[in-house]
């Protein structure tokens, strides 16, 4: 019996090494990973350089491991277990609140740099005002609260909600930006005076839900009305035809745990009343529509839905030249805003310039010369002159 | 290339199974040199800069061997195959240790970049250790350079040790049996050895890192002993861990390769856990240099002499950086300590007294091993003796009590010596569990396999900490 056992351990060993070997050599081979939002590293040419150095086989070690067979599978197991375990964390977010927040580690820092980096950053903002003031345009900076901000309460006892950083430079930046006279419309404090409402945001996406963009979208168009010198109509909630996707929704966070979080999360659209307008997405016309709604039932509904995601130019036209132009740039939480605001202007173009190069900010508003522009960015960027935060 | 990665287990090893228990060709060289050929492969995937180094330290080894075994040319052959190899050692690994050093006397010391050969400190100590046991007469040289060869560079402890003597395994070079017993306990070992890794030694690995990449104002008590604690696990389920995997490869190929760890942390004196931790390593220093300078057997000036050489070179080996050399010399001290003073009342204290003494000074010195100053080693020490910045108890110290409760216990029971106290109470009950004892460990073996594995996926690249050596 002895080896009759020690046989069946060899077999079952050296035909698992030989299958998972094959089959991750021969079988079908993926390029994307969609629950991780990126592409699997392809298998390295070798070089002489990258042999010589043992770079070669470092790259190659990372590209086996997101080819192996069984991969996706092998996470979500693994995935499973953690989150069965009662870990705290799990794929970086928390695992055992309603909401899935991110997890912060526990680095302190001294904000000592934070009144430095928010006067630039508001003095930058205030130089582009001028710019934009001397075309006879109007400029407003809208700042959001993350997810993990907007359920900071949310957060164990024995995890780092980071509020300690967020306040500092939520207020800082704030002050800054207004002893320089730049607008800005801070809906932390918007979202604060209302109770955050939990229907704003989702348990299991770090953005907000188009509820809080629609509160968003109110309270933006309150501002304008009143400071812009334009004339903007503002359309209540009952103007839209409020409509839930029956399909499952995947949040950016439980995207992270494969999915394997129960939510009671789900998108909503509103559509608006009837306004004929062409779409171009980054100079091609594209179908004039706001939502990308998915098609089959069995496919998940995520935040790309609004606007299709982040694109790096959109231009919506309306051929109402009596109302004005907006140019509205930012990350991702400018989509579902711009799927309300565009109804306001005659054309509504947006930036996303991480994935837009073609022309600078200041170039493009040489150009278009729109009588608003508004920056939507989230307070964990305020003080970032990366990408969306460029003011040149 | 680390066995518990996925090109090791799913790439490299299958094909080696294949092309070495090939049935056409059974003959010893074809096997051999099978052998041989992917170890070289092994060795190269770090980059094959560091071919032309191995492939000289085999020559001047192999020929050096043949000398040492010559009446005429043996202290020719010795102190040649002593100085290529110490001197291997010296420019690879403590050149820029010596130039820096030397700067603060000589400003203006070039620091020229020289890239560490993965494994050098295992790979020069085993050679040396094959001419001095020739040279001895333990051994005859070996006449066929790719049994020199293939000694030197077995891939199974090519890296990361255990260091092996050649006397261990030159009978299993020539005349080796593969067989099915040898096979299952090499995989055997080999899959308990990796869910050491990838199971336990990782996370402890993250718990030490973030506690050690943290501020000193973060610092709290409670913390500072967590992450303390945390990196005592990880080094021993680590490299203890890879032995296990090397011992297990070794024998699926019909190698026989020594013990390197005896549950060190069941220690009940310093004395005792140099017994139980690194045995290739301590045995080597024992032998090659404690012995030769006298060893026990000379005064006690002249002992404490050789116990302080031998320690230091025992922690430079480590490193080239001073704490090492402090770790060492905290060694040597102690070892001195339980000898001459305070032995007799440790070993007359009761059991639990003695393993907590043991337990804090072996963390302690783990605390001098893994930090990145002697600034740190002061936070450290002033943090988990009260005086801690963040009080008492912290956020953190919560966070990485909760999140890794299951790893915390599992490392606790890992530590002891489990298997042969089950196997010693089994043995006593031979009729009634013959199938538990006999399935039992293949079953945990293979299912441990399956989660390392799916771990490993998750949680990508993970080195080895004793591949720095």
């Amino acid at each position: 019996m002895k080896k009759a056992i020690e046989l069946t351990l060899i077999i079952l060993f050296t035909a698992g090494l030989f299958a998972i070997a094959g089959y991750t050599i021969f079988g079908p081979q993926d390029t994307v990973s969609y629950y991780e939002q990126r592409p699997l590293k392809p298998i390295p040419k070798p070089t002489l350089t990258a042999l010589w150095t043992g770079e070669y086989f470092t790259d190659l070690e990372a590209a086996y491991t997101d080819h192996i067979a069984l991969r996706n599978t092998m996470l979500k197991l693994h995935t499973k277990a953690e989150m069965g375990m009662g870990k705290v964390t799990v794929n970086g977010v928390t695992a055992g609140t309603k909401e899935l927040l991110d997890y912060n580690g526990f680095l302190r820092w001294g904000l000592t740099e934070v009144p430095g980096q928010a006067s630039e950053m508001a003095e930058g903002y205030a130089s582009l005002q001028k710019k934009i003031q001397a075309n006879g345009g109007y400029f407003c900076y809208l700042g959001l609260p993350l997810q993990s901000t907007y359920f900071a309460e949310s957060y164990p006892a024995c995890l780092d909600n980071r509020q300690w950083q967020m306040s500092a430079v939520r207020e800082t930046f704030g002050e800054e930006m207004e002893a320089r006279g730049v607008p800005f419309l801070d809906m932390y404090k918007v979202y604060e005076a209302e109770g955050f409402p939990k229907e704003y945001y989702y348990e299991t996406d770090h953005h907000y839900t188009m509820q809080g963009a629609y509160a968003a979208y109110e309270a933006l168009m309150g501002k304008l009305s009143q400071e812009s010198g334009y004339e903007l109509k503002t359309y209540k909630k009952e103007d839209y035809n409020w409509t839930t996707i029956p399909n499952r929704f995947l949040g950016s966070a439980n995207r992270k745990l494969y999915g394997l979080k129960e939510t009671a999360d789900t998108l909503e659209i509103a559509e608006g009343p009837e306004i004929p307008f062409q779409r171009y997405d980054n100079g091609r016309p594209v179908e004039a529509t706001v939502y990308s709604v998915p098609e089959q039932e069995w496919e998940p509904a995520t935040y790309s839905v609004y606007m299709n995601g982040d694109i790096g130019e959109t231009a919506i036209q309306t051929n109402r030249p009596e109302l004005p132009s907006a140019l509205i740039y930012g990350d991702s939480f400018t989509n579902p805003l711009e799927s309300l605001l565009w109804q306001s202007f005659d054309e509504t173009r947006s930036l996303d310039f991480r994935y837009y190069d073609e022309k600078t900010l200041t170039e493009y508003l040489d150009e278009y010369k729109p009588e608003i522009v508004i920056c939507i960015r989230d307070e964990t960027v305020y003080l970032s002159p990366e990408g969306n935060g460029t003011t040149e | 290339m680390v066995f518990s990665g996925v090109l090791f287990l799913f790439g490299f090893l299958p094909a080696l199974l294949l092309a070495y228990y090939i049935p056409i060709i059974r003959t010893r060289s074809w096997r051999n040199g099978v052998l041989l050929l992917f170890s070289l492969i092994f060795y190269s995937c770090g980059g094959w800069r560091l071919m032309p180094l191995i492939v000289l330290s085999i020559g001047v080894n192999y020929v050096c061997g043949l000398l040492a075994g010559n009446p005429r040319w043996r202290r020719t052959g010795l102190w040649t195959a002593v100085i290529f190899d110490v001197g291997m050692l010296m420019v690879f690994k403590y050149t820029n240790f010596l130039l820096s050093n030397l700067s603060h006397i000589i400003p203006g010391l070039p620091s020229p970049e020289i890239v560490l050969p993965i494994g050098i400190s295992f790979y020069t100590f085993q050679s040396m250790s094959y001419v001095i046991d020739v040279y001895r007469g333990q051994e005859k040289p070996a006449r066929n350079p790719f049994h020199t060869a293939l000694y030197i560079v077995l891939f199974p402890q090519l890296i990361a040790g255990p260091i092996v003597r050649y006397t261990d395994v030159a009978k299993d070079i020539t005349a080796r049996q593969e067989t099915i017993e040898d096979a299952a306990a090499g995989v055997q070992r080999f899959l308990f050895g990796m869910a050491k890794k990838v199971l336990l030694a990782n996370p402890m690995g993250e718990i030490a890192g973030e506690v050690f990449g943290q501020r000193a104002a973060m610092l709290s008590t409670g913390l500072a002993w967590l992450g303390v604690l945390a990196y005592t696990a990880q080094i021993y389920f680590d490299f203890s861990g890879y032995s296990d995997m090397a011992i297990g490869l070794g024998r699926i190929f019909g190698f026989h390769f020594g013990e390197n760890f005896r549950y060190p942390y069941i220690s009940q004196s310093i004395t005792e856990f140099w017994r139980r931790w690194h045995i290739s390593l301590s045995s080597w220093f024992r032998d090659y240099v404690y012995i030769p300078l006298g060893g026990s057997r000379v005064s006690r000036k002249r002992q404490i002499w050789n116990l302080l050489a031998v320690w230091s070179l025992t922690g430079l080996w480590h490193g080239a950086a001073w704490n090492f050399v402090l770790w060492g010399l905290f060694y040597a001290v102690l070892l001195m300590g339980e000898r001459w003073l305070w032995g007799k009342a440790v070993a007359s204290a009761p059991r639990p007294i003695r393993h907590i003494y043991a337990m804090v000074l072996i963390m302690l010195g783990w605390l001098l091993f893994r930090s990145e100053s002697l600034t740190q080693v002061w936070t450290f020490l002033t943090a988990m003796f009260g005086k801690a910045s963040d009080g008492l108890w912290n956020q953190q110290a919560s966070y990485l009590v909760l999140q890794y409760r299951w790893e915390w216990l599992l490392a606790v029971l890992a530590s002891l010596p489990l298997k042969p106290m089950l196997e010693e109470k089994l043995s006593r009950n031979p009729e009634k569990i013959s199938i538990l004892k006999t399935a039992g460990p293949p079953a945990i073996a293979l299912a441990l396999g399956g989660i390392s594995v799916i771990h490993l996926v998750s949680s990508g690249f993970n080195p080895f900490i004793y591949f720095q050596f």
